[in-house]
Order: structure tokens, then sequence, then C-alpha cells
């Protein structure tokens, strides 16, 4: 699409010009705005929610809201950030409701992993082992991590996904949630505390 | 180690993970590693693990999805359209004409019902039907501006009511002579009249009456007897006053009081009774002379508003008064 041709290192600048165009109705822009962030939301929205289903269902959700919006948005913060924002909150409310109906069991999903999980402890244990790379992207071992995020709270596991998978700063992500950086780094602090002994429990 | 140092390890470990420790936050862990070697490790094992995070495969949104999107909002852009449609300024304003509408019947179609009822409560008793006022009275009601005189005569107290008695072989000659000095006074009464007797009932001030007696005079001679019947109060008894003379008559119609007029008329009644006095014989050519064969002119009604209303006639004080004229023939004499 053409949209792709200019694509280079300044997403901002790129996402100024999208905006703009959609601004003024050019659904072309809107596309292209969909592609580019379509996959980015989806694993955000999947790290969070942990199903399929839900997330494409509420990445669907967030890029109509937001495109229906678009005329409303100032420009006061990046639209990455609002898009993520936007994102992480429909996330957080579907979430809520939904946990409070079926809470996800970890064990249930470990009882299948347990080949898997002699690897993973080998990469949190040994520094000079198997590349963590490599490991993530061994379907089983991924799956035993997703499933631990899943367990962390809501407010942690947030923070995590935008920090260690997402890899955004601590301002975007305290711009996206709309938190101090310090309450970033701290719920960061205790998510990373929280799942590594997750890992453990699991692991042992 | 209490809590709170390990909360700040952790933090300060954090920071190193994550690139953003200070020069005095790694000389810290420098220092920490040295006494605890089990800190290098933790601090490993977090790096590892955010590289494990990291480099967990992105899931991959659904192909379909960005088509969906845009269908999505193609639907929210049509059903958009017509809720804003709905939300114009037309229809804003039509709708809140129609509530104020709605309002308005509701406050009005009560009020008007309660209008109707209290008008039916508090409107005037229609008057019923019309009282039928004869001539005599409108003429009576022109000649005075007395509220009192409004009143229907009929019903009023009257000191004098009498019933003047004519008896005369010459009846009809008589009975034109009276209706036509009746006319000329403004008075109206049609006579009702059979083959012996005519009979003229006149309500009418008391200065008209005796004006009216005056000037039926001459009628006197040409009759065998003149008596006058003084109705009593309230019908109650009767004064037959025989061989009345004119003057008598006046005076008794101009009385107020009707105690005096029942001593006049007694007094008269007992005077006339011993005078005796014969009334002369008729003469025909007398009676031609006072002009009984003329013909009387129709009475006209009074209408009201015409130039010649009594109006400028002195007002009258008097109350008025019934008297009856009853002219009958007297046969064989």
């Amino acid at each position: 699409m053409s949209c792709f041709h200019n694509h280079s290192n300044n997403i901002s600048l790129d996402d100024t010009s999208l905006v703009r165009r959609c601004q003024r109705g050019d659904s072309e822009a809107m596309s292209c705005l969909i592609i580019k962030y379509q996959d980015r939301v989806y694993n955000v929205i999947f790290k969070i929610c942990q199903n399929h289903d839900d997330s494409a269902e509420l990445t669907q959700d967030t890029f109509v809201k937001v495109l229906e919006s678009i005329n409303s948005f100032r420009g006061k913060s990046s639209f990455y950030t609002w898009l993520f924002r936007v994102a992480v909150n429909h996330s957080l409310n579907y979430c809520k409701r939904r946990f409070k109906l079926s809470p996800v069991s970890l064990d249930a999903e470990n009882d299948q992993l347990e080949e898997g999980k002699g690897k993973l402890a080998a990469v949190l244990a040994d520094p000079n082992g198997v590349d963590p790379a490599v490991v993530a992207q061994q379907k089983e071992l991924s799956q035993i991590v997703v499933n631990s995020i899943g367990q962390l709270q809501q407010e942690h596991r947030v923070v995590l996904v935008l920090r260690d998978i997402e890899q955004m700063s601590y301002a975007e992500i305290a711009a996206v949630l709309q938190i101090e950086t310090g309450t970033v780094k701290s719920r960061l602090s205790r998510a990373r505390a929280k799942l590594r002994q997750l890992l453990e429990t699991v692991l042992i | 180690m209490n809590e709170n140092h390990k909360i700040e390890i952790e933090e300060l470990l954090n920071d190193l993970v994550d690139g953003r420790a200070t020069d005095r936050q790694e000389t810290e862990f420098k220092r920490l590693a040295k006494h605890n070697p089990a800190i290098v490790d933790q601090l490993a094992a977090m790096q590892r693990q955010k590289e494990l995070l990291g480099a967990l495969p992105i899931e991959s949104a659904p192909a379909s999805l960005a088509k969906e999107v845009s269908s999505a909002l193609e639907r929210k852009l049509i059903l958009g359209d017509v809720a804003e449609s709905e939300r114009t300024l037309a229809g804003a304003s039509h709708l809140v004409l129609c509530r104020i509408l709605t309002t308005a019947a509701m406050l009005l179609l009560p009020l008007g019902l309660l209008s109707f009822v209290v008008i039916e409560i508090l409107k005037p008793v229609s008057p019923g039907p019309a009282v039928y006022v004869s001539t005599d009275e409108m003429l009576a009601r022109q000649e005075s501006d007395n509220l009192a005189a409004l009143t229907p005569v009929v019903d009023t107290e009257r000191p004098f009511d009498g019933i003047l008695t004519f008896a005369t072989n010459r009846q009809m000659a008589v009975s034109n002579y009276i209706e036509k000095r009746i006319f000329d006074q403004g008075l109206n009464s049609f006579p009702n009249r059979t083959a012996d007797v005519a009979t003229y009932q006149i309500t009418a001030p008391a200065e008209k009456i005796a004006i009216l007696i005056g000037s039926l005079e001459n009628v006197w001679p040409h009759c065998r007897d003149v008596s006058l019947r003084v109705i009593g109060s309230s019908g109650g008894d009767a004064i037959e006053i025989p061989q009345v003379q004119a003057k008598q008559i006046a005076v008794l119609a101009v009385e107020d009081n009707r105690q005096m007029l029942q001593h006049l008329a007694d007094q008269y009644a007992r005077t006339n009774e011993n005078k005796k006095t014969l009334f002369a014989k008729e003469e025909a050519a007398e009676l031609q002379d006072i002009g009984l064969d003329e013909s009387p002119r129709l009475a006209m009604p009074i209408l009201a508003g015409t130039d010649d209303a009594p109006s400028e006639e002195p007002v009258s004080t008097q109350p008025t008064i019934r008297l009856r004229i009853r002219i009958e023939r007297t046969i064989g004499q």
C-alpha cells in the first residue's frame, strides 16, 4: 500500500500525516494506520487478555473507536500513545468483566507443558545456557510465560507488557496509563518480581 | 534484610536491567555485590527474563482485521448519519414544539372545563318570559324617571282604583266621545265593547286621570246616572258613589292617601245619596253640540325614541292609578 512507501523510523511524523489525512476522511490513510499498528495492538491486548478471539474483537473495537473519534484528536500526545491508551483501557475494562466470570487456571495449562519446563528453567537459571530468544520461539515455553503473565495483577501485568513486550519507555507507559513515572517504576518492579516468583513456582 | 531494603535492591536491579541506573546506583550495586554475590545472579536472571519476554513471538492480528474495521466504521457512519439527522435543529425544534403543544393542551383542557363549570355556576339566571307591558304602562314609565315607575303598575298598591259607570241610552255616542277624549289626553286604552256595554281600562298618573275626567264633564248631561265605585284596598270593601260628579272624581283621583281617599269616597257617597239631584233630561241637540258623534281616531302605538315623546312634559311624581270607565246602555227611558 502507498502508506508504506514512506515508512521510516520517524513514526511520529508519519502518524501525524496519516492522522491528518484520516481527519479529512481519507480511507486509505485509515487503512494504513490499521495495518501499521494492528499487530502491536493485538499483541499487547492478547498478552493482557490471554484470548485470541477476545483480542481480535478488542483490537477491532479499538481501531473503530480511535478512527471514529479521530477528529477529536488534538495531538497533545502522540497518536501512538493515544492508540495504546484506548486499547489498554478497553482491554482492562473487558478483562475485568471476563475474569469475574472465568478465572484463568494456570495449572490446567501447565499440565500439558511438562516437557518444556526444563528448558525454561535452564534459561532462567543459567546465564550461559540457551539463548532466551531461541527458547521464546518455542510455542510451549512461550505459552508458559504468557500464562504466567496472566497471573499477575492487572495493573502490574499491563506495565510489564508495555515495558518488556511492547518496549515502551517509562514516560510512554505513564502517558498511556495516565499515571506518574514513579508509579510505573514501582509497579514494574513488583510485576517482574512476581513474574519471576510465578515462573519459579511453575518450573520447580 | 528487611522488606524495605529488598524493595530498594529490587528497584536498583530494575534500573540496571532497563539501563536507567545512574553512576551512583552502579557504584551501590558493586558495593552490594561484594557482600552478597547472589545479587549478581538475581540481576542476571532478571536480564534473561526481560530478554525472554522481549523475545516472545508477536501475535499477529487476524488478516481481515483492517477490512472488518472498515466495515464496522461504514456501518457506524451510516447509523451515525441517521442518528445525526434525528438530532438536526429542525427535528429538535419540531420535538420541542410538539412537547410545548402537548403541555399546553394538557393545561388548557382542564382549565377550559373548569372555566365552563365556573361560568355555568356564576352566570345570571335567565330573565324568563317577557312581561307584556301595555301602552299605558309605557306612557307611565316615560313620564317618570322614578325607578318605581319601572315596576309593572299592575302589581303596585294604588291609592285610587275605581270603576266609573255611565248609564246612557246613547251608549255608542258616549263611548265614542269618551274614547276620543282618552286619545286626546295621550292615554291609550282599547275598548272592550259589546252591544250594551263598552269598557275602557286606563292606568295613568292621577293628574292625567283628573284632566281626563275634567274633559268628560259634557258627558254628564247625557247620562241617566253616573256612578263611581271605589275599590277598597287589596280588593276589599268597595264604596259606591251614586250620581258622582266630575270634580269629585278628580279630587279622589289625585288623593294619594288611601285612608283619606276612603274617607272622601264615603263622604261623597252619603252626600250624593242625599241630594237626590236629578240629571237633566237628554237632549239630542246638546249632544250634537258637544261632538258625541265625532268618529274616534284610532289609537296609535307610541314608539320609543320618537320626537313627540312626552319627555318634555313635567315629570309626574304621582303614582299611577287605575280607572275603568264603563258605559252602559239604558233602555226605554
